[in-house]
C-alpha cells in the first residue's frame, strides 16, 4: 500500500476521533436532568445570561481547539515524516485532553456562579434513591444472548491455534484472542449496569423508572451489538487474512460501524434524558460528589463502577482504593502508549547497524536487536524478491517491515527491511530465520559478501 | 417516594432508611400493599452494605410497618395503629420537648411545631 493511501486511511480514522470528543463534550452543555457541564442548576438558572455565556465560550473553545489540534496532527504527515503515524498518535492523545481542559474550566466557572448566586435544589449532597422505581422489575438481557457472538469469535481463534505453523498460531492468538476477549468482556460487563443506582430526576417514580429502563436497555444493546460486530470482524479477518488491503478495509469498516453504533445508543439515551427532564424544576444535586463534574468521589459508596450522570456510560468511584488504583493504571497506560509511540518513532529513523565481530553477527535497528553466532548459521542467502509475508507482531509500514512475520517458504521468521529496497539477506539457524537489509542495496550486498566469507 | 441518604450524617444509614420509610407511609407516599425493593436491590441502589438495609427492614418489620414473605417480597403494611407511641419514641419526644424548652420555645410554639410536623406526615 502506498504512502498516500496509508495517510488517507489513517486520517479518515484519526480526525473523526477529535470531532467525536468535541461533539460529546459540547452535548454536555445541553441540560439533561438539570445538569449542564457537570453542574446541577435549577430550571430558572439555566436560562441566565451568564450561564449562556459560559456555555457559548466553552463550545467555541472546544471546536477551535479541535481545529487547531487537527492542523498540528496533520503536520508530521504533510511534512513527509516517515514516522508520522507514531507522532500523530502521540499528538492525538494529547489533543484529546485539550477540550477536557475547557470542560473543567467551564465547570469551575459555572460552579462558582452557582455558589455566588445561591442556586440550590431540594436534595443537595445526598444519595437519592427512588424506592418505587427500585422495586420495579426491570427487563434484562439473559447472559445466553452473548453466547452466539462469543462462539463465533472463538472459531478463528481455535482454527489458528490448531494450525501447524507457529507464526499463524502466535498471530492468531494475538489477533483473534483480543476479539474473543472483547466478546467475553461484553458479557461480563453487562450485569454491572443492573447493580447501579437508578436514575432520579424528580419525584415522579414512573419517569425515574423510565429513565433507568432506557439507560439499561441501551447499555445492553451497546454491549450486545459490540460483541456481534466484533465476532463478525474476527470472522472477516480470518477469511481475508492473506490480503493486507482487505484486512485494512475491514478494520476501517469495523471501526466506523462500532463507533457509529456506540454513539447512536449514547445519543439516544441523552435525547431521552433531555426530553423526559425538560420540565423538571431541578431536584437532585450530587455535584459535591463529582470532582470537576467528571470524577465520582464518594468513599461511602460501595460501588466501584458507577453510572455517569448523563448518557449511558460508566465511570469509576475514585473515593474507593480500587477506584484510585484503576485511575492510576489507566493514567500509566496512557503515558505508556505515548512513551512507546515516541520510542517506536525514534526507532524507525534510527540507523541500521550490522557487524561481524569475534565470530558473531550483530544486528541492531531501534528496538530490533539480536546476535547470531556464525557457527549456528545453517543457511545464508541473498534474495531480490521478498516472498509473500504476513505480519504477526511488529511494524508494517510502506518503507519498513519489522518484527515477527509469517513468510512463505520460511519458518519462524523475524524481519527488518525496506520492502521497496531489495536485496535482502536471509540468515537461517536451527531455531529462527532472520531476513534483513541495510540502508542501501550496495551496503546490503557488501555485507552479504562479508558474511558469506566469514560464515 | 424518594429515599435520601446523607452519608456524612451522624444518624446511622439503617435509621435514615427506617425513618424515611415511616415518613413516607405517614405522608401516603407509600401505600399499604406497595412493594419495597428487595434487600439486595436497595443495598445496590444505595451503595451500602446489605446488612444495613437488612437491619432497617428488620426494624420496620418489628414495628409493624412492613411485612415480608418469601413469595410476595417486602410490602408496606400501613400503620400499626396501636394508638400509642412506643416507650422508645415517647422518650425521644420528651428529649425533643426538653431541647425546645431550653432553646427558648414556649409551650404554644412547641405545640405549633408538633402540629405542623404531625400534619406534614398526616
Amino acid at each position: 500500500m502506498g504512502d498516500t493511501a496509508m495517510i488517507i486511511i489513517w486520517f479518515v480514522i484519526m480526525f473523526p476521533c477529535l470531532a467525536l470528543v468535541a461533539a460529546l463534550l459540547t452535548n454536555e452543555a445541553k441540560p439533561k436532568k438539570n445538569i449542564i457541564l457537570g453542574v446541577t442548576l435549577p430550571r430558572t438558572a439555566q436560562s441566565d445570561a451568564r450561564v449562556a455565556e459560559i456555555v457559548r465560550r466553552f463550545k467555541r473553545n472546544v471546536w477551535i481547539s479541535c481545529g487547531v489540534s487537527a492542523l498540528i496532527m496533520a503536520a508530521p504527515a504533510l511534512a513527509g515524516s516517515g514516522e508520522f503515524i507514531m507522532w500523530s498518535i502521540v499528538l492525538l492523545i494529547l489533543a484529546i485532553f485539550v477540550p477536557y481542559f475547557f470542560y473543567v474550566r467551564a465547570n469551575r466557572r459555572l460552579a462558582a456562579l452557582k455558589r455566588a448566586e445561591g442556586w440550590s435544589v431540594p436534595y443537595t449532597g445526598e444519595v437519592v434513591v427512588d424506592l418505587k422505581a427500585a422495586a420495579e422489575p426491570m427487563p434484562a438481557l439473559k447472559r445466553r444472548a452473548f453466547l452466539p457472538p462469543i462462539l463465533l469469535a472463538a472459531v478463528p481463534l481455535v482454527a489458528a491455534l490448531l494450525s501447524d505453523d507457529e507464526g499463524t498460531r502466535l498471530g492468531g492468538l494475538i489477533c483473534f484472542g483480543v476479539t474473543a476477549i472483547i466478546g467475553l468482556m461484553c458479557m461480563l460487563l453487562y450485569p454491572l449496569i443492573l447493580r447501579q443506582r437508578g436514575d432520579v430526576a424528580g419525584p415522579d417514580s414512573d419517569k425515574n423508572a423510565a429513565l433507568t429502563r432506557v439507560r439499561r436497555y441501551n447499555y445492553g444493546k451497546m454491549l450486545l451489538g459490540t460483541s456481534y460486530l466484533t465476532a463478525l470482524f474476527s470472522l472477516g479477518l480470518w477469511l481475508l487474512q492473506d490480503s493486507a488491503l482487505w484486512t485494512m478495509a475491514l478494520t476501517v469498516v469495523y471501526t466506523v460501524l462500532l463507533i457509529g453504533f456506540c454513539l447512536a445508543t449514547e445519543f439516544a439515551v441523552r435525547r431521552v434524558q433531555e426530553r423526559l427532564t425538560a420540565d423538571e424544576p431541578g431536584y437532585v444535586d450530587e455535584d459535591d460528589l463529582w470532582v470537576w463534574g467528571m470524577f465520582y468521589n464518594n468513599p461511602n459508596d460501595r460501588h466501584l463502577f458507577i453510572n455517569d450522570r448523563t448518557g449511558s456510560g460508566m465511570g469509576v468511584n475514585i473515593g474507593r482504593p480500587a477506584g484510585k488504583a484503576f485511575m492510576a493504571v489507566t493514567a500509566a497506560l496512557l503515558v505508556g502508549v505515548i512513551v512507546v509511540c515516541i520510542a517506536l518513532a525514534l526507532g524507525f529513523s534510527a540507523p541500521i547497524e550490522a557487524d561481524i565481530e569475534d565470530g558473531t553477527l550483530y544486528f541492531r535497528h531501534g528496538m530490533e536487536k539480536y546476535e547470531i553466532a556464525l557457527e549456528d548459521i545453517t543457511e545464508l542467502d541473498l534474495i531480490y524478491e521478498l516472498p509473500s509475508a504476513r505480519r504477526i507482531a511488529g511494524t508494517g509500514l510502506p518503507y519498513l517491515l519489522e518484527g515477527r512475520f509469517s513468510v512463505e517458504g520460511y519458518e519462524n521468521v523475524r524481519i527488518s527491511l525496506n520492502p521497496e529496497q531489495p536485496p535482502y539477506i536471509v540468515v537461517e539457524t536451527e531455531e529462527m530465520t532472520r531476513i534483513f537489509a541495510l540502508e542501501t542495496p550496495e551496503e546490503t550486498e557488501a555485507f552479504y559478501e562479508a558474511l558469506s566469507a566469514a560464515a | 417516594m424518594l429515599l435520601r441518604l446523607d452519608m456524612a450524617s451522624r444518624t446511622p444509614i439503617y435509621m435514615q432508611i427506617r425513618n424515611q420509610v415511616v415518613l413516607g407511609i405517614a405522608a401516603g407516599e407509600l401505600a399499604p400493599g406497595e412493594r419495597l425493593p428487595t434487600i439486595r436491590a436497595l443495598a445496590e441502589q444505595c451503595g451500602v452494605n446489605m446488612m444495613t438495609v437488612s437491619k432497617a427492614y428488620s426494624l420496620l418489620r418489628q414495628e409493624g410497618y412492613i411485612t415480608a414473605d418469601r413469595r410476595g417480597g417486602t410490602v408496606v403494611s400501613g400503620s400499626p395503629g396501636t394508638g400509642a407511641l412506643s416507650e422508645k419514641y415517647a422518650a425521644a419526644l420528651k428529649v425533643i420537648a426538653a431541647e425546645a424548652r431550653l432553646a427558648g420555645l414556649d409551650e404554644e410554639e412547641f405545640a405549633s411545631l408538633c402540629r405542623q410536623a404531625y400534619k406534614g406526615g398526616a
